[in-house]
């Protein structure tokens, strides 16, 4: 293996252009599963950063509400009561509207986001400031996407074209359907829910969601079942997820993930025809040299040997290529479009293409096994 | 056929397997590329296809809820003042509500549902079926036949007691990706007073203006907004390109179709160079007895085009098992125009990048034939 | 040294069958240099691959120093190959990004052999076969005089027992062809090697010790 790697090596060193001209074609590859991956899960971070945001174990809806955060409807003192069933250690509100976020006359769409702080409800990532708690009505934190159109710390904004509030931190970016968010007392909520539609009942008695902390050593599936006896006692009917159930049933995620997913899943079944390819036209390229050094004595293990570093080499130099190429285009596109590249994605899809790769070279392995040492007789061509 | 033609196609037939894994590499790019497309335009459709396509000519929010329509609530009495702006023809009320439904007896959904009167410029036009017009008639997207949608079906709203029929079918008016149905919007404003019962008023969503034929619609919506400054008003179509996540889906699938263009570019560019290095010694030898390097350089030409015509008779068999196999709520269709214009543009990218390593072509020396093979 | 044994080769399958080689038996010694000369397709190339342990025969044996190629298994006839055979080919096959030097020294390296101790022997084999002046260039950069003289000192470089050449001069003019096969014979009968060259060039086959002529795969006279 020693000389197969040193042959690549040298390869790589003096011919670069052999080896490169394979590595262009998967970069273009990688990076295109790479963007895919990436708009996905900016997509599913962007539809869902607001469940994301927080450290709960499970989430507490009414039945009516068919696990969708917007609708959701608990009395707050329902929520009282889930914190006295066994097995939970806390339990805060969370609760969200759509609404307008106004700045130096600039307007724009946000998600209000009612928290109880110190509660599982609290964002856990706190960038700059601090979050507002219960009782401070003319208060809010804002998200990183927020933030990144132009509001500090510091500054004033009007919430639903009427509430004026003063921005007090920065949270980690938790957007909510594809808005930025803001974080404000429960309250501010209901208020600015009851403004803005009427009809649908927002009072400070009720609640968005509940999101319940367990015990430590407690099975979350466990508690969830006691969770929704417990209150249908007090005759009222809930469901109780956990998190990952609830962002999954956030509109629109479901059909991002079987939609993209499909289409990544065609993507790298591309990489594997391709590399596969590639793989087996080099085989073929170097066939007669490949025989001659089999009639000197190189083994099968030398020539897949080669083969399979030339490989390893194509795949790391294409997933490196790839992640920079798509972080670029990340950081190149307006900031509308929904690309915003993470090491673990990105690293996932390296693996994914490493077996893809390694399963192309495995048909040309095949090839190279079958390549007959008395080739290197007779004619040239 | 003339002697680059023979020269490709002989060379294709010698390695049919090669020929046979390009075309279906590049097959599957160009599927990739299509159905990038396709399933972009199918998802916009369905979050957006209510608002966007009905012959209304503006429509009219609250300048609150920045393009939201979840958000929008209009005062009814602003109807009045609307119609009375000089261009206006004639205006109705909108409404759209998220509902729980059961459809025909099954299980338990999301809706989309839309108040809108039949004759309203915004009502959807009925493909299959009848206008609902007596209480507790209604018609929704096909795209939902297979929950059982179909005229005669029964919708159960799940909070308020209005039983509903389906009596027609209209096409490419969902809403929100979820099942959308439309009833007269007196109607609507009963289930919505149902749903909310401690609630006094129901607010419409929006208004759809119809303005005369001889006025300017960007006027009529700008008298709109001077005379109710919490109004706004713009075309459907527009209102349905600003929505909420519209246009983040379409950049995504703008950006992934462009990726993906770039890479059947790189792969028809890379094998055509692998193949050209497979090939340099019958290359030597043509040029000695006399090819010039405009021919081999059109023989490769007219294998690229080659490859690309087989990779878009791949792609064309793959587009229609993914329309075969889709799911309804993600329909692909085969659109032959979006095929062919893909399958150029493939072809040009293709052609563009291989040129380059067509290059070294010209510099092949007829010589090389008569010297030994390292 | 070589024994072949009524060797036998049919190639390819049902009434696409050719028999390449038939009966061929032939004893070649430590010092002896022999011709296999004959018209194309008269089953040279095939022989050779057979005595080289390149190909297996249909039927008949080959021993080398007395050990039977047919007990030898691929990986067996890959180690025979590398240390105790050299190969001089039509093809010299030389990897196009290594030097002249590390393409003879690469032989070493297959064989298992230090790669120092090959590198000594590599430039000892090019100063004798002229090629120091050459040792740092590309394959590219050498004539097909020279490539061939590459490949004689990488089928050298192993010391092998015996050396088979298969139409070392068949892509060189006749000077530069008569120089190799000089040079042929004084590295394999001056230094106690047996050799094996198979052409279909008369004035080439002369330099032999003895030459073994092939019509129709079937050995005409010796």
């Amino acid at each position: 293996m020693r000389l197969a790697i040193r042959l690549v090596w040298l390869e790589l060193r003096r011919s670069p252009s052999r080896l490169l001209r394979s590595a262009v074609t998967l970069t273009v590859l990688a990076a295109l599963a790479m963007v895919l991956v990436s708009l996905v899960d900016t997509l599913d971070r962007r539809s869902t950063g607001v469940l994301r945001a927080v450290e709960a174990d499970l989430v507490v809806f009414n039945v009516e509400a068919r696990q969708q955060v917007l609708r959701s409807r608990v009395p707050r003192p329902a929520t009282i009561g889930v914190g006295f069933v066994d097995g939970v250690h806390e339990v805060g509100v969370l609760s969200v509207v759509p609404t307008t976020v106004t700045h130096e006359g600039d307007q724009q769409r946000a998600a209000l986001v009612g928290f109880n702080a110190r509660t599982p409800a609290e964002p856990v990532r706190v960038l700059e400031g601090r979050v507002p708690t219960d009782g401070e009505p003319n208060i809010a934190a804002i998200d990183a996407a927020l933030q990144r159109t132009g509001i500090e710390v510091g500054d004033r904004i009007i919430l639903g074209g009427s509430l004026e509030v003063e921005v007090v931190g920065v949270v980690a970016e938790a957007m909510f359907l594809q808005q930025p968010s803001v974080w404000v007392p429960p309250e501010v909520w209901a208020r600015t829910g009851a403004r803005a539609f009427p009809e649908r009942g927002y009072a400070e008695a009720i609640v968005g969601i509940g999101l319940v902390e367990v015990q430590v050593g407690q099975n979350p599936a466990e508690v969830a079942p006691d969770i929704v006896a417990e209150l249908a006692e007090e005759d009222l009917d809930v469901e109780v997820v956990s998190v990952r159930e609830a962002v999954a049933s956030v509109p629109g995620v479901s059909a991002i993930r079987a939609t993209f997913g499909g289409l990544v899943v065609l993507a790298i079944g591309v990489v594997v025809l391709v590399s596969a390819g590639l793989a087996l036209l080099q085989v073929d390229r170097d066939r007669a040299r490949n025989a001659g050094l089999r009639a000197i004595g190189a083994g099968t293990d030398v020539l897949a040997g080669a083969l399979l570093s030339r490989l390893a080499v194509t795949w790391a130099l294409a997933s490196a290529t790839g992640a920079l190429l798509a972080t670029a285009l990340a950081a190149a596109v307006p900031a509308a479009v929904p690309l915003a590249v993470r090491p673990a994605p990105l690293a996932l899809v390296a693996a994914v293409l490493g077996v893809a790769v390694g399963a192309g070279g495995a048909v040309a392995l095949h090839r190279i096994r079958k390549i007959d040492p008395a080739e290197a007789l007779g004619e040239s061509w | 056929m003339g002697t680059v033609g023979t020269l490709a196609m002989g060379q294709l037939r010698r390695a049919p397997w090669h020929t046979a894994a390009v075309s279906v590499v590049l097959g599957m790019l160009i599927s990739l590329v299509v159905v990038f497309g396709v399933v972009g335009d199918a998802q916009v459709r369905g979050l957006s296809g209510a608002l966007a396509s009905n012959d209304a000519d503006l429509w009219v929010l609250a300048t609150g809820a920045q393009g939201a329509l979840s958000a929008s609530r209009v005062d009814p009495e602003l109807l009045g003042t609307v119609a009375a702006i000089e261009g206006v023809a004639g205006v109705e009320p909108v409404g759209e509500v998220r509902v729980g439904v059961r459809i025909d007896g099954g299980g338990l959904l999301d809706a989309s549902l839309w108040g809108i009167d039949p004759a309203s410029s915004a009502a959807p036009p009925v493909t299959e079926g009848s206008v609902p017009g007596a209480r507790g008639e209604a018609i929704v997207d096909g795209a939902d036949r297979h929950l059982g949608a179909v005229p005669g079906a029964r919708v159960d709203l799940v909070d308020v007691s209005l039983p509903l029929r389906i009596v027609g079918l209209t096409e490419g008016r969902r809403f929100a990706s979820i099942p959308t149905i439309t009833i007269p919007y007196a109607r609507w404003v009963e289930v919505v007073d149902g749903l909310n019962p401690d609630s006094d008023d129901v607010f419409p969503t929006a208004f759809a203006v119809e303005i005369d034929a001889a006025a300017d619609s960007s006027e009529v919506a700008d008298a709109i907004s001077v005379a109710a400054p919490m109004l706004v008003a713009a075309p459907p179509g527009q209102l349905a390109a600003e929505l909420p996540g519209i246009d983040g889906l379409r950049s995504s699938f703008g950006t992934a179709a462009l990726v993906a263009l770039v890479a059947v570019a790189a792969v028809g560019a890379a094998f055509t160079r692998l193949q050209v290095e497979q090939d340099l010694r019958v290359l030597s030898t043509l040029r000695a007895i006399g090819a010039s390097p405009r021919v081999l350089r059109r023989i490769y030409q007219v294998r690229v085009a080659l490859f690309v015509l087989l990779g878009a008779a791949v792609a064309a068999v793959l587009i229609g098992l993914a329309q075969l196999l889709s799911p309804p709520q993600i329909p692909i269709t085969f659109e032959a125009r979006t095929l062919a214009a893909v399958t150029f543009a493939t072809w040009v990218a293709a052609a563009l990048a291989a040129g380059r390593g067509l290059r070294g072509l010209r510099r092949l020396d007829p010589a090389d034939v008569l010297r030994a093979p390292a | 040294m070589l024994v072949a044994d009524r060797l036998h080769k049919v190639v390819g399958d049902g009434a696409l069958a050719v028999t390449a080689v038939d009966e061929v038996s032939l004893q070649v010694e430590r010092g002896e240099l022999i011709a296999i000369v004959g018209p194309s397709g008269s089953g040279k190339s095939t022989l050779l691959a057979m005595l080289g342990a390149l190909s297996t025969p249909t039927d008949g044996t080959v021993r080398i120093d007395g050990v039977d190629l047919s007990d030898l298994d691929e990986r067996g006839r890959s180690e025979l190959r590398s240390r105790r055979l050299g190969f001089v080919l039509q093809r010299p096959a030389l990897v196009p990004f290594l030097t002249v030097s590390e393409n003879v020294v690469l032989a070493g390296q297959i064989a298992g052999r230090p790669k120092s101790m090959a590198s000594e022997r590599a430039d000892q084999l090019l100063t004798a076969l002229g090629l120091e002046d050459r040792s740092g260039h590309r394959p590219a950069a050498l004539s097909g005089g020279e490539l061939q003289r590459v490949a004689l000192a990488r089928a050298l470089l192993n010391d092998p027992v015996i050396v088979l050449a298969d139409e070392p001069t068949a892509n060189l003019d006749a000077q530069q062809g008569r120089a190799v096969v000089a040079l042929l014979a004084e590295h394999t009968r001056g230094q106690g090697r047996a050799g094996v060259l198979v052409t279909h060039d008369e004035s080439v086959a002369a330099v032999a010790d003895r030459t073994l002529r092939l019509i129709d795969g079937r050995l005409a006279d010796s």
